[in-house]
This record gives C-alpha cells, sequence and structure tokens, in this order.
C-alpha cells in the first residue's frame, strides 16, 4: 500500500518528493517508511539518550573517584564512544527487527531488504553520531543529565525556529545556518544512495570535532 | 629530586567575586603525614580539590609529585579521598573497586583480590555484594576509604576521613592510615583535631582563605611543659592570677566559654613536683576537674592561634 501512487500523493504533502521517490519506488516499503521514522527519531532520541555522558556524574562528583585514575581527556572521549556505541547499538538492533519484519511483509521483502540493509544501518549510524557529540558538549556545561537534555532540546528547537525565520527573508543564508545543527544532513541520508551518504558522511568529522573541541575546553578547564 | 611531595606558588580560587583562597604559597613535605586544618570556611576543602585538580586555580600554580593536578604521570601514584563523592548506585561495590584497581593498571585477577584486600582493612568484605543504595552512610565513607588505598600510592589524600563514623571505626581507620604513614606520604583535612594530632608530623593552619602557619605538631603541642585540665564548669578569671603566684607557672590559658578547658604551663626546669604543685593549687581553690592531660593538645593550641 505504502508504494502506490495515492499515497505517494499523500506523503508528497508532508515529505520532500525526491525523498519519497528514493524511498518508496522499487524498494521494500514497510522497510523504507521504518527508516524515515527512525532517520525523524534521531534528534530527539539522542539528545535525550546521549545527555549523562558527563553530567550526572559532574553533579554527583563521581569523577572524583576517576580522575586519579585516569586523565580528563580520556573520560570525555571514553564517554563520547561509549554512547555512540550503546545508541547505535540500540539503532541496529531495531533496525534488524524492521528488517526482518519487512521480509515477512513486503513482496520480494527478502532480496530488497538486504539490498537496503547495510546501507540504512551506515547512514543511521552516520547520522547519530554528531548529535551524540552535540550532547558531550551539552553535558559537560551542566549538573545532571535532566538539564543536558534540556539544554540539548532547547538549543536544537530554538535553533530549528531561528533557521525557519532566517528561510522566510533568505533561502540561501537559512541553508548555510542550518549547518550549525547537525540535522542538515538528513535530506542527503534519506535518500539512500551510497553516493550521496558518502558526501554527508563527509561532515560527520567536522561535527565531531567542532562540538568535541568546544566540550573539551570546557572539559578540560572546568570545577569537577 | 625535591623533597616537597606538593608544591604551591601564589595559589589563588575564587568563586564569583568571593575569594576562597588567596596567595598560599606551602611546600608539603615528602614522607610524613601532613594536616590541614581552620576552621569553617577557612579553604581547606577547596585547598585540598586544588591539590587533587578536581578545581582549577584562578591565580598561582600547584605542583603534586613535580607535575600539574591531572598529569597522565600521576595515574596510580595519588590516591584521593574526596569528602562529598558518591559512588554509582547501582553497580556492587566490590565491583566498582575491582574497576577502579583496573584503572590503576591491575589485570582482571589481580584487580579482584586488590579490591577484596581494601575492603578487608576496612572491615567490609561482607558487603562486596551490595550497591550504594543498601549501605549505610558510614559504610558508604568506609567504602570510599578503601577505593584511596588501592595500590601503593606516593601521596594519598584524605578529606575528613573519620567524619561520621563510630569511635571504634575511626579508631581502626587510624590505625590503617598510620600503618600507610610508614610508606607513604599522606595529607589529612579534619575537623578533628585529635585526629590530626595522632596521626600527623606537620600541620597547615588556614584561616579565612590565607595561610595562617604551617608548623610541626610537635612545636604547637608542648607535650612536656604543660597540663591540660577538663574542668567541671568554666574557670573564673581569678584562677589566672591564684596559678601566676606559683613560682612554677609561666602562663595560663582559659578555654572559651562552654570550652570548660584550662591549660597551664610551667618552667622547664621545675622538676617533677611541679605537677603535684599545680594539681594541689586547684584543689586548694575548690576548682575540681574531670581529666587531665599532660602536654597542651593540638585542639587548645590551633583554637588559641585562631583566636
Amino acid at each position: 500500500m505504502l508504494s502506490n501512487a495515492e499515497t505517494g500523493f499523500i506523503l508528497s504533502l508532508f515529505i520532500d518528493p525526491k525523498v519519497i521517490q528514493s524511498l518508496f519506488v522499487g524498494r521494500a516499503p514497510t522497510f523504507s517508511a521504518y527508516f524515515y521514522l527512525a532517520m525523524s527519531s534521531v534528534p530527539m532520541f539522542v539528545l535525550l539518550a546521549a545527555s549523562d555522558q558527563t553530567a550526572n556524574d559532574i553533579g554527583s562528583k563521581y569523577l572524583r573517584f576517576l580522575t586519579p585514575r585516569c586523565n580528563r581527556l580520556e573520560i570525555f572521549v571514553g564517554r563520547f564512544f561509549g554512547a555512540t556505541i550503546l545508541i547505535s547499538f540500540a539503532y541496529i538492533l531495531v533496525t534488524i527487527i524492521a528488517a526482518l519484519i519487512s521480509m515477512a511483509v513486503d513482496n520480494n521483502g527478502v532480496s530488497l531488504v538486504l539490498a537496503d540493509l547495510p546501507l540504512v544501518l551506515v547512514s543511521l549510524v552516520l547520522y547519530l553520531i554528531p548529535f551524540v557529540a552535540f550532547m558531550s558538549l551539552c553535558s559537560v556545561i551542566v549538573g545532571s543529565a535532566g538539564l543536558s537534555a534540556l539544554m540539548g532540546v532547547s538549543v536544537y528547537v530554538v535553533m530549528l525556529v531561528i533557521i525557519s525565520v532566517i528561510g522566510i527573508k533568505s533561502k540561501d543564508f537559512a541553508e548555510v545556518i542550518s549547518y550549525i545543527i547537525p540535522n542538515s544532513t538528513k535530506f542527503q541520508y534519506l535518500q539512500l544512495s551510497w553516493v550521496k551518504m558518502m558526501g554527508a558522511s563527509l561532515l560527520v568529522p567536522i561535527y565531531v570535532v567542532a562540538y568535541g573541541l568546544l566540550g573539551w575546553m570546557i572539559f578540560s578547564k572546568r570545577d569537577i | 629530586m625535591s623533597e616537597n611531595i606538593i608544591e604551591t606558588n601564589g595559589l589563588a580560587k575564587s568563586f564569583g567575586n568571593q575569594w576562597a583562597l588567596y596567595n598560599i604559597n606551602v611546600n608539603v613535605k615528602k614522607d610524613i603525614t601532613t594536616g590541614l586544618v581552620g576552621p569553617n570556611g577557612a579553604g581547606k576543602t577547596t585547598l585540598f580539590s586544588l591539590f587533587c585538580g578536581f578545581l582549577k586555580p584562578t591565580k598561582g600554580s600547584v605542583k603534586i609529585l613535580n607535575h600539574e593536578p591531572d598529569h597522565p604521570l600521576l595515574r596510580g601514584r595519588i590516591s584521593i579521598l574526596p569528602q562529598d563523592a558518591s559512588l554509582l548506585k547501582t553497580i556492587p561495590v566490590g565491583k566498582q573497586l575491582t574497576m577502579f584497581a583496573e584503572l590503576q593498571g591491575f589485570k582482571k585477577r589481580l584487580a579482584v583480590e586488590e579490591a577484596e584486600r581494601v575492603l578487608e582493612m576496612v572491615n567490609l568484605s561482607s558487603s562486596r555484594h551490595k550497591t550504594a543504595d543498601q549501605l549505610s552512610h558510614g559504610m558508604l565513607k568506609r567504602i570510599a576509604i578503601a577505593q584511596a588505598f588501592i595500590g601503593t600510592p606516593d601521596l594519598i589524600l584524605l578529606d575528613e576521613p573519620t567524619a561520621g563514623l563510630d569511635p571504634g571505626t575511626t579508631d581502626n581507620i587510624k590505625s590503617v592510615i598510620r600503618s600507610l604513614s610508614k610508606n607513604t606520604s599522606i595529607i589529612i583535612t579534619s575537623h578533628n583535631l585529635e585526629v590530626i594530632e595522632d596521626l600527623c608530623q606537620q600541620v597547615i593552619i588556614l584561616k579565612e582563605g590565607r595561610l595562617h602557619s604551617d608548623e610541626k605538631v610537635s612545636d604547637l603541642t608542648a607535650r612536656t611543659k604543660a597540663l591540660t585540665f577538663r574542668l567541671e564548669q568554666d574557670a573564673d578569671n581569678s584562677i589566672r592570677s591564684v596559678l601566676k603566684a606559683l613560682d612554677i607557672v609561666t602562663e595560663v590559658k582559659l578555654g572559651k566559654p562552654g570550652q570548660h578547658r584550662l591549660v597551664v604551663h610551667y618552667s622547664s626546669d621545675a622538676g617533677q613536683m611541679a605537677e603535684i604543685e599545680i594539681i594541689k593549687c586547684l584543689a586548694e581553690n575548690n576548682i575540681p576537674y574531670r581529666e587531665m592531660i599532660r602536654g597542651e593538645r593540638l585542639q587548645e593550641s590551633v583554637t588559641d592561634r585562631l583566636g
């Protein structure tokens, strides 16, 4: 049903037609729908799930047990990798379950899903990494996971609103500004193409280094 | 190699507009136990946290074993008991101690044994499978102390190691610290000056965020030339003149109201009868006392100095 012309028309009211064409023409529709939903959930899910990299341990002073045994850089980088692995694992697990369901319910599901599965997994993981880095920045500023999540969500939403408002006056400028927050590459990933994905992935290290350096500058100087 | 284990130079720390510590120049000597004392708000925990690298100096510098705090070369060479830090609530304390030992470089099997060893030192072997939520405040304190004893550090920093512990456990912890002090430099902050007097050879006194003095405990306690009395009630000022009338008495100090203390210093050439003469004088003037200690305790000495 997801791949027929009527559904495509309705979806095009909400989603970019290019994305609909890439996701729902010649692919397993259930799996494509899952991919779209998963990509859309990444910002909010990661902002919440990655909020406690260092925040609670700063608040409870648990880091004071760690600093005689490992330096701050190891803690900061270790927590970033830990959060990335944990959240990636969650997405990989859910994606495999979605793939199995899609294989069972879609026509030619097995071959279509198997063809897309690696690209979907890589795209999801690459897309979420900058959000984890963004939260490692938020997490070093405050002293609790709740505050860190609130800060991350607030900054993200405020930036979205600012970009939208700027977009009314100047679309080109808004597009440039939108690269401040990490979801600017979502459109490329959603087209489910190795070429587009690789293009978008070039920004991942830039986001990680930018957010990471800012976070490290604060964490290395702050009282714990 | 420097004889000092910690050196500070113009160290200062402010929180907002408030200076918690100002211009601290202090050298902590190697291979002894040093106490860090002072009244509330003197800056003890702030100075301790600067030593540990928990806080970053606003001005000046601090060197631990010739390195900045947080330096990778200090890993495993210093151990810290932080005052208010909480252990993780969901992981058994034994596992947490094992993880700390592994972070200090112990292999997995040896780390388990090391965790077991330090838990035994604080008499909590039976609690290794319990989580922080299942332990009392005193037990958590002992676990926190245990983590500071992991490995063979060159320097152990203990912030209020006996606060919140019952007398029996305090004695046990003091005895462990005493045995460790034979091979390790130790720094202790405490409000309990009896602990400092029992364990430390050197004492750093802070007052209102500044270094007040850095002296040997033995210089502060004048063990052989004074008697300290705990009286039934606060002594009247007239006792001063009564005692001073004795030829052997050189100085009389009265405690603050409520302390019920009296310290009598006498001349060093007074001989063995001096103590008897002073006690006799108190009896004749109908001043009963509950306890008498030879020498002036650190408590009186520090209180006296801090005004």
